[in-house]
């Protein structure tokens, strides 16, 4: 994380230190409280489902999809747990991916092989890496927790004809792909519409939007639909959320890697 | 027609003002146009749309990962990298790459994914971390698991553990030459900061060999060109002995290129490294013309006293050899237009715009301009035509033995024509110093290969886990891997062995593919599962997961060796392919080959076709066909000629040597033209002495001005320290003064043989009064 030290360093240096340091410290703080806010109205869902379609599309090649069913389950530490069955490809069928998820801390994770039968835990210190060839990584795909990152309030600003909160996050684990992450909240429920992501050249090169947002148990609110396009290669997957349930009584041995098999 | 002419040029020089005011006008509008002038550095405007080599390019670009790299390598002095200093450097000068500009992805010894097996682990994991240093034995560990690993030695580390590689990939964005340009900045500063006595750094890749090509060709343009465009403006004032004439040089030369360049950017032509020679074509035909009208006026000034007569007599003596000259290469710039190549129909287009340009201002604003100033003595004009009668006499005098002596030293020249072999190193285009040869060299010589490959396999069945796909392509690695000038494949059945290896507790019995297509999936879900930032399987599978991308990394080649290796790719795909479609072998280095191979085709077939197309001109306007036909021998002589020279000097054709045809062929045929049709002019049936003598002091001392002028500006061109222009410019001047000599030495004897037949005995010698002999 030196880059992201030196950034700041570099932004705090010279005479304009002493005139700035207030106004950062604010923008921090009402940075971090948004975002506290943000985790603290999705708490409590305890468990959920869902069935994700992933479709890739390369500009003159078409698409591809992948489908994947999706269980998750609140821990009341810092992270949460997800247990994803793999429908398609085809090839992939019967194959389980599980994932016990911390805030700074490398996430443990497994994956279930049914051709042998064995179970394989994975190295997650690489989180950054492309998700099937999507252009999600799984660093994207992971629950939102206060403690991955330092916050900045940047302004406001409407995107999608909603007034949002521009709030830029630093992360704070190791291994990342992204020197930031600007994130739009919408003021009224600071559900995130948007995200910019800037890799370590400072470049901003992927853009994340959630769209379809369904009310669930009038608390909490679900994007059907997450987009991310990359400024880069043009490419761009996204990812649709159907069959999405609350509470359906996942039992937490379903979530033990000896179980997996 | 004589009198029509007298009649023109009279009116026009009574009016020279509004013709130097409507030349300027004419010219800054549109010259304007350069403005909008766009240099490109985009492969594919070297290319047809549908070039089948830039197609098969494009496809593997868009299918896989796009690849623009450069690749850096690190040597320990010591011998050793594998210490804990060496390692941390590595680390930290890794880390430091993916901040560069353009940056997508940097590949190390620090950051390649080593695939471990645990008990019930598989991590895919980096091994060096900035965090924790190595200690020495730790260091000394991984060295013996680095060059065990096939993906690393010979690729990230020299199997002597001396030299450690990182390859950089760079953005689209990265290959602009203002990318370029930035990128290399940024990365020089940094290999500057890690390079010390204890380290040494060396770089190269497309970027790296792009960028130095356009330092090189900016370095001769300022230079080189410059300094041959001052010898070419001062040799035309000294041979003159007129300033004026220099400046009319000098102008027309500007306003063409103005007209040309500026009108062409109107059309919305780019100009590439080969259409960059447009204005040096058009600054040889500006040299020549002027020489002929500026001559012309010269020998006119010692009957006319008035400025304005003695001008318009040149005109009118030089107006019809100066249409047929520009009718003639015209011709050929026509011709170039036709081919299939891009740059070169543009390089056409460029040329036959600046050709009309230059003809209308030779026959409107150089007179015009001329007619202010006096140009040159009395005596330098006798002492001219001294030298022209005493050349006259010596060529006459012995026409049989100059003939046979130049024909026996030409047939010398033609033996070794075969020598030459259409064929680009790009990193030889830079001369033996130059530290982009030098750094490539090292790297070639002690790491891995300069240059990569590219083919697309396809699975039939629609999937690369295909058991038989797999082994097929395994088989095609392995049989690229004993191929001359292979230093190493990647393919993704290299992938699933090692991490089948992994999956059974890294037992090397087990480093073979998965047996059913399920496991294979499995594998590569668990490597995709794995990968850290900016990898992904899409640098060798395609995203629908039904081709795979094999990487070829090649020694510094010959582009002749890089087609006989595609040659014999293709011939085992012929004999082997079952489950695979294969596409054709590609990649920079070989799309680069296939250019010059299609260029030096395109322009050999279009100059012989101008060639012939101009004896046929020549035949009307002589109203000879004999003629015609024998004018053959002048304008192609002289290109065969040094072509053999070059085969013994050098041999290699590229695609700069390859445009010397273009570049001489203007002045090769304005020297034939001239002198053909002044000798026609002045021939007397009987007289073959008297004809030569007579046209050699009409038309023989601006043909040698031209010739001297030029020959000594390409010669410059010869210390050029990137070989493209060195060759060019050896090549050039060789043409040009062969050209002379054959018009000298070879023409006279055919042309006596042939239009004054048996009747002509040979001269007697040094005889004391011309005209005196037969």
């Amino acid at each position: 994380m030196t880059y992201n030290r030196r950034t700041m360093l570099g932004l705090m240096g010279g005479t304009t230190l002493t005139a700035m340091l207030p106004t950062m410290a604010c923008a921090q703080e009402r940075g971090l409280d948004l975002s506290q806010q943000r985790y603290d109205r999705d708490r409590g869902w305890r468990d959920s489902v869902s069935v994700a379609t992933m479709t890739l599309m390369v500009p003159g090649r078409g698409e591809s999809v992948r489908q994947m069913s999706i269980s998750a389950l609140e821990t009341d530490g810092d992270g949460d747990m997800s247990l994803t069955e793999f429908d398609l490809p085809r090839d992939l069928d019967g194959t389980k991916f599980l994932s016990h998820s911390f805030a700074v801390q490398p996430d443990d994770q497994w994956l279930y092989l049914p051709s042998s039968g064995q179970v394989r835990r994975i190295s997650s210190r690489n989180k950054s890496g492309a998700f099937l060839g999507s252009e999600f990584t799984y660093e994207d795909l992971t629950s939102f927790k206060v403690g991955k990152y330092t916050y900045e309030y940047a302004r406001e600003e409407a995107f999608a004809d909603q007034p949002c909160h521009v709030i830029r996050q630093v992360p704070v684990y190791d291994h990342t792909g992204y020197s930031a992450v600007n994130v739009w909240l919408d003021t009224e429920h600071l559900r995130p519409l948007k995200a910019e992501f800037t890799n370590r050249a400072g470049v901003h090169f992927k853009t994340l939007t959630f769209t379809d947002y369904t009310l669930y148990q009038g608390q909490f609110w679900r994007a059907h639909t997450a987009a991310m396009a990359n400024l880069t290669n043009g490419r761009e997957t996204t990812m649709r959320f159907d069959q999405i349930a609350f509470g359906v009584g996942l039992d937490p041995s379903q979530f033990s890697p000896t179980r997996l098999g | 027609m004589t009198s029509r002419l007298a009649r023109f040029y009279d009116r026009l020089l009574s009016y020279r003002i509004v013709v130097l005011i409507a030349t300027v006008l004419v010219t800054v509008l549109i010259g304007s146009g350069m403005g909008k002038l766009a240099f490109s550095n985009d492969y594919r405007d070297f290319f047809p749309a549908d070039d089948e080599n830039l197609l098969a390019f494009e496809q593997v670009q868009d299918t896989f990962v796009r690849t623009n790299n450069v690749f850096v390598a690190v040597r320990a002095n010591d011998g050793n990298i594998f210490t804990p200093d060496g390692l941390t450097r590595l680390a930290g000068l890794t880390n430091a790459l993916w901040s560069l500009p353009h940056v997508e992805r940097v590949e190390s010894l620090a950051n390649h994914q080593f695939i471990n097996a645990g008990q019930d682990t598989i991590a895919v994991t980096d091994m060096v971390t900035l965090e924790n240093a190595m200690t020495a034995q730790q260091a000394a560990q991984f060295r013996q698991m680095s060059l065990a690993e096939v993906s690393v030695n010979g690729l990230l580390a020299s199997d002597n553990a001396a030299m450690a590689g990182i390859n950089i990939l760079i953005s689209d964005a990265g290959v602009t030459e203002l990318g370029k340009a930035e990128f290399m900045a940024a990365l020089t500063r940094l290999l500057a900061e890690i390079a010390g006595d204890d380290f040494t750094t060396h770089m190269t890749g497309s970027i790296v060999i792009d960028h130095g090509f356009d330092v090189a060709a900016q370095g001769d343009l300022e230079v080189l060109y410059a300094g041959m465009y001052l010898l070419v403006l001062i040799l035309a004032g000294v041979l003159t002995r007129s300033v004026a004439a220099t400046f009319g040089v000098l102008l027309l030369m500007t306003c063409s290129w103005m007209i040309a360049l500026g009108g062409a950017a109107y059309l919305g032509v780019k100009l590439t490294a080969i259409s960059v020679a447009a204005p040096t074509v058009l600054m040889t035909l500006s040299v020549a013309q002027a020489m002929h009208i500026v001559f012309g006026v010269q020998k006119a000034g010692r009957q006319f006293t008035d400025r304005r007569a003695a001008v318009a007599s040149s005109m009118v003596r030089n107006t019809v050899p100066l249409c047929l000259v520009a009718a003639s290469t015209g011709i050929g710039f026509l011709a170039i237009m036709w081919s299939e190549v891009p740059p070169l129909r543009d390089l056409g287009m460029i040329l036959t715009f600046g050709l009309i340009a230059l003809l209308v201002l030779s026959l409107t604003f150089l007179p015009a301009f001329l007619s202010f100033f006096s140009l040159g003595s009395a005596r330098h004009m006798r002492r001219v035509d001294r030298q022209m009668i005493g050349l006259g006499r010596f060529v006459a005098g012995r026409t049989t033995a100059l003939a046979v002596g130049f024909g026996a030293l030409s047939l010398c020249a033609l033996a070794a024509l075969p020598l030459n072999r259409i064929n680009d190193n790009f990193i030889e285009y830079f001369s033996a110093g130059h530290i982009i040869r030098t750094d490539a060299m090292a790297i070639n010589a002690d790491l891995t290969g300069v240059h990569h490959a590219y083919i697309r396999a396809d699975a039939i069945s629609g999937s690369v886990f295909d058991p038989g796909f797999l082994a097929e392509l395994d088989e095609f690695g392995a049989w690229l891997e004993t191929q001359p000038n292979v230093r190493h494949v990647t393919t993704y059945a290299d992938t699933l062995k090692r991490l089948n290896m992994a999956l059974n507790a890294d037992d090397a019995a087990a480093y073979a593919l998965p047996d059913t297509r399920t496991q294979a999936v499995e594998l590569n879900l668990l490597h995709e599962l794995s990968l850290p930032f900016g990898q992904s399987t899409e640098s060798m599978l395609s995203f629908d997961r039904d081709a795979a991308k094999v990487t070829i990394v090649l020694d510094n080649l010959d582009s002749s060796d890089l087609l006989i290796l595609e040659d014999a790719i293709q011939g085992w795909i012929d004999t082997n392919a079952s489950t695979v479609a294969y596409g054709r072998p590609t990649g920079p280095m070989s799309m680069f080959a296939h250019i010059g191979q299609s260029n030096a085709r395109a322009l050999l077939w279009s100059t012989l076709l101008a060639f012939a197309a101009v004896s046929v001109l020549l035949m009307i306007a002589l109203r000879s066909v004999k003629l015609g036909l024998i004018s053959l021998i002048p304008n192609t002589l002289p290109a065969l000629l040094a072509f053999g020279i070059w085969g013994m000097m050098d041999g290699q054709v590229g695609l700069a040597v390859s445009i010397v045809t273009v570049m001489t062929f203007g002045i090769v045929v304005d020297d034939t033209v001239f002198l053909m049709t002044r000798f026609r002019e002045h021939m007397r049936p009987g007289d073959f002495r008297g004809t030569l003598i007579r046209t050699l002091r009409d038309t023989g001392r601006p043909v040698i001005n031209t010739t001297i002028i030029l020959v000594a500006g390409f010669s410059l061109l010869a210390f050029s320290s990137f070989r493209l222009n060195e060759g060019l410019g050896i090549l050039t001047a060789l043409v040009m003064a062969l050209a002379l000599a054959c018009d000298l030495l070879l023409l006279p004897a055919v042309l006596r043989r042939a239009l004054f037949g048996a009747d002509t005995r040979p001269a007697p010698r040094a005889p004391a009064v011309p005209h005196a002999a037969e």
